[in-house]
């Protein structure tokens, strides 16, 4: 049938036209929720996490300038304080010399033996006094206490003795001299009484005792702090610099009072705090270098905000993954809500579709049932006038088969037609008790045959607990055989088929059909319970058979769902009420 | 037996009368009309057993008819004629304004197990109508 082809081909492109779009809308509407999801997330996680972003930023910016200023606080104070006892242990030395200078005479000086006496007496008092000498007004010798008596020199060139000459007293850089021990002097001038010239008196220290001031300053492992005269000849024994006397290439002193502290990058020293202070009346000034691996003392001391600092992590870990299963959440509760609509949409459309095809294969059936009616009555009426006057006519012989075959042709006819009204309005309700197991057995009694035939094996599993229900027992079984007859032509032979029946969860039955045949194709799938919608080779199907269920048991108040796995089977599932409340389809 | 007096009520003239020749062959005293006009007319002029009615009546459809008729003779017994069945036929059954209900195209067995079943309701009508005043007289 040429025509039928064409229909077929053309609901075929019809399809694919209908489909593609959706198919296309699909792919639209995933990209839109991942967008969607994307801005839900980084909003909601720039409202939060912002301000908390700012005020830990604000904390930690403030907290580290109040370190920072209390470190260089801290340690200002540590060099005035080394400082300021280095400058009151020097005075007291220098005023100690002066001292026994002055109360003793040139003459008592210079003889070894009173100078002696006098040493013993200071290195009692000052266990780092080394010795004791005088020198004349040219640098010489007069006299001398100590334990380096054999060793003598001129000092005239030296720097201490020229500043002693000239400012009266004068405190040495550290030096070796000839007995190779680090020591520094203080030398004091007193005029020779009575006559011109002057006369020097010097004593030399170890340098431990300055050593000792310098250690006062607290240090890590790391930091430095020493004395250096000039610019850079090192007084004390440097931890990173090198030994005393060694020179060391430092950024410019401050020659102001007071301790001054810089930032500083330097090649030698590297990146640091370089505190320095004048210690006054001396040649030396004390330095101090805070590497800023103590600047890390700060990170020690923040131990406990670093434990805040992990929480705070940890916290932000946890907002960002509440966010996102948040965000998770409120996309898939549109994507939900939405797909339930477009599936209520796509209900409600099949079902319109199925009204107005219903009513327009109503309204065809009518028309056709009127002139069936009349052919069927003058057949009819053909055979009874034969039947009255048996003997009327020879050829009665040849007419009533023909007449029975009329009438046979409109009986089928009938069919069609009733099978067309029943699909939106049944014709003969009865509602009464009937056992679903029963109707199935009396179904599959219908199709044992070609069970049979076809090594079909039919596996049924069929729950006798369920309670009896209020249904139409001859439509319920038009349902199950048009069912079971779909499954059977879905098998290949030897295939197998399930009938099942249990009480449903909200009270009311459930029937399985469902058979290991091959399956159904989602855009064939749509429209199964479509009128006149078949795949089955023409002649073979009316296409009515489901749609017919369909409407039939949406009559009773069930429900009809099919799922279908391709080369898998389909299965179908229908829920029926214990009591059917019959309605009105498609009226 | 006494066969009953059918009267067809159809707009398919054709289908009516060929439906009253076959019940008249079978010795029914069928007639038939083709409008229901017509159909309360022949009512009030005679009375009737039993009445096929075709449920899509040009005009009034037949259940109205049915209404009609049976304010004028509650005795009537009516059958309805009609291409489909429907909730509503059964509940007319149920309410009583028709006995039964057949559908085209008719199979004249079917029918006249119908109008003769009518016919019984109908004479059981008669009976209950005149009470203990003795059986209604038929012609």
């Amino acid at each position: 049938m040429p025509e039928e082809q064409t229909t077929e081909t053309r609901l075929g492109s019809a399809k694919e036209m209908l489909l593609s779009p959706i198919r296309t809308a699909t792919a639209i509407r995933n990209d839109r929720y991942k967008s969607l999801k994307v801005r839900i997330f980084f909003t909601v996680g720039t409202l939060a996490g912002v301000p908390l972003l700012i005020v830990t930023a604000v904390c930690f910016f403030w907290l580290h300038a109040v370190l920072v200023e209390d470190f260089s606080r801290h340690l200002r104070w540590q060099m005035e304080h080394a400082q300021e006892g280095l400058e009151f242990f020097l005075q007291g030395r220098v005023s100690s010399t002066r001292y026994f200078a002055s109360v003793n005479s040139y003459e008592a000086l210079s003889k070894e033996r009173s100078l002696r006496a006098i040493f013993q007496k200071r290195k009692q008092e000052y266990p780092e006094l080394i010795d004791l000498e005088v020198l004349n007004s040219g640098g010489k010798r007069v006299s001398y206490a100590g334990p380096y008596a054999d060793k003598s020199s001129n000092y005239a060139q030296h720097d201490w003795f020229i500043r002693a000459k000239v400012h009266g007293v004068a405190i040495s850089q550290v030096f070796p001299g000839d007995r190779n021990l680090l020591h520094y002097i203080i030398a004091v001038r007193q005029e020779m009484p009575g006559r011109e010239g002057f006369w020097i008196l010097r004593a030399s220290f170890d340098i431990e005792t300055l050593t000792r001031f310098v250690a006062e300053i607290e240090l890590s492992e790391r930091d430095d702090a020493f004395l250096v005269a000039g610019n850079d000849m090192l007084q004390t024994t440097s931890r990173l610099h090198g030994a005393a006397l060694e020179r060391i290439s430092l950024p410019v002193l401050s020659q102001q009072k007071g301790v001054s502290l810089a930032n500083i990058d330097d090649e030698v020293i590297g990146k640091g705090t370089f505190g320095s202070v004048k210690v006054q009346g001396s040649p030396w000034t004390l330095v101090a270098i805070i590497k800023p691996a103590t600047l890390a003392r700060i990170a020690t001391m923040l131990k406990r905000e670093i434990l805040a600092v992990y929480l705070i992590i940890v916290f932000v870990g946890i907002g960002v993954l509440m966010n996102y299963r948040t965000t998770q959440r409120i996309v898939n509760r549109i994507r939900e809500t939405e797909k339930a609509r477009e599936e209520a949409i796509a209900h409600s459309e099949h079902s319109a579709k199925l009204a107005s095809i219903g009513r327009l294969a109503t309204g065809v059936a009518h028309e056709i049932n009127n002139p069936l009616a009349i052919i069927n009555e003058k057949a009819g009426l053909i055979k009874d006038l034969f039947e009255m006057h048996p003997e009327s006519s020879g050829c009665q012989k040849e007419f009533l088969p023909l007449v029975q075959a009329i009438s046979d042709s409109v009986s089928r006819c009938r069919t069609i037609t009733h099978r067309l009204l029943g699909f939106a309005r049944r014709m003969e309700i009865s509602i009464e008790q009937i056992n679903v197991n029963e109707v199935l057995r009396e179904v599959v009694g219908f199709l044992e045959r070609e069970l049979v035939v076809r090594n079909i094996r039919l596996e049924l599993n069929l729950d006798d607990q369920i309670p009896h229900s209020e249904s139409d027992r001859g439509l319920l079984q038009q349902v199950f055989l048009n069912i079971a007859n779909n499954a059977i032509d879905a098998v290949k032979d030897g295939g197998e088929i399930g009938i099942s029946t249990m009480t449903a969860a909200g009270g009311g039955l459930k029937i399985v059909i469902r058979d290991d045949g091959a399956g159904i194709p989602k855009d064939v799938l749509k429209h199964i319970f479509e009128p006149f919608f078949t795949t089955k080779e023409k002649g073979r199907g009316t296409g009515l058979g489901l749609s017919l269920s369909y409407g039939i048991i949406k009559r009773l108040g069930g429900t009809i769902e099919v799922d279908s796995v391709l080369h898998r089977g389909t299965a179908f599932t229908i829920t029926l009420p214990l009591k059917s409340d019959v309605r009105e389809i498609g009226a | 037996m006494n066969r009953a007096k059918v009267l067809l009520v159809d707009d398919e003239a054709e289908l009516a009368q060929t439906l009253v020749r076959r019940l008249n062959i079978r010795h029914y005293r069928a007639k038939s009309v083709y409008s229901a006009p017509e159909a309360l007319e022949a009512v009030s002029r005679e009375a009737q057993e039993v009445m096929v009615i075709d449920l899509h009546l040009p005009g009034m459809p037949g259940n109205d008819l049915a209404r009609a008729v049976r304010q004028v003779d509650s005795t009537v017994a009516i059958i309805m004629l009609s291409g489909q069945g429907s909730m509503q036929t059964e509940n007319w059954i149920h309410d009583g304004l028709i006995v039964d209900f057949v559908m085209k195209p008719v199979e004249i067995q079917e029918l006249t197990k119908k109008i003769d079943r009518a016919k019984n309701e109908h004479d059981a009508r008669c009976v209950r109508r005149d009470g203990g005043r003795g059986k209604h007289g038929q012609a």
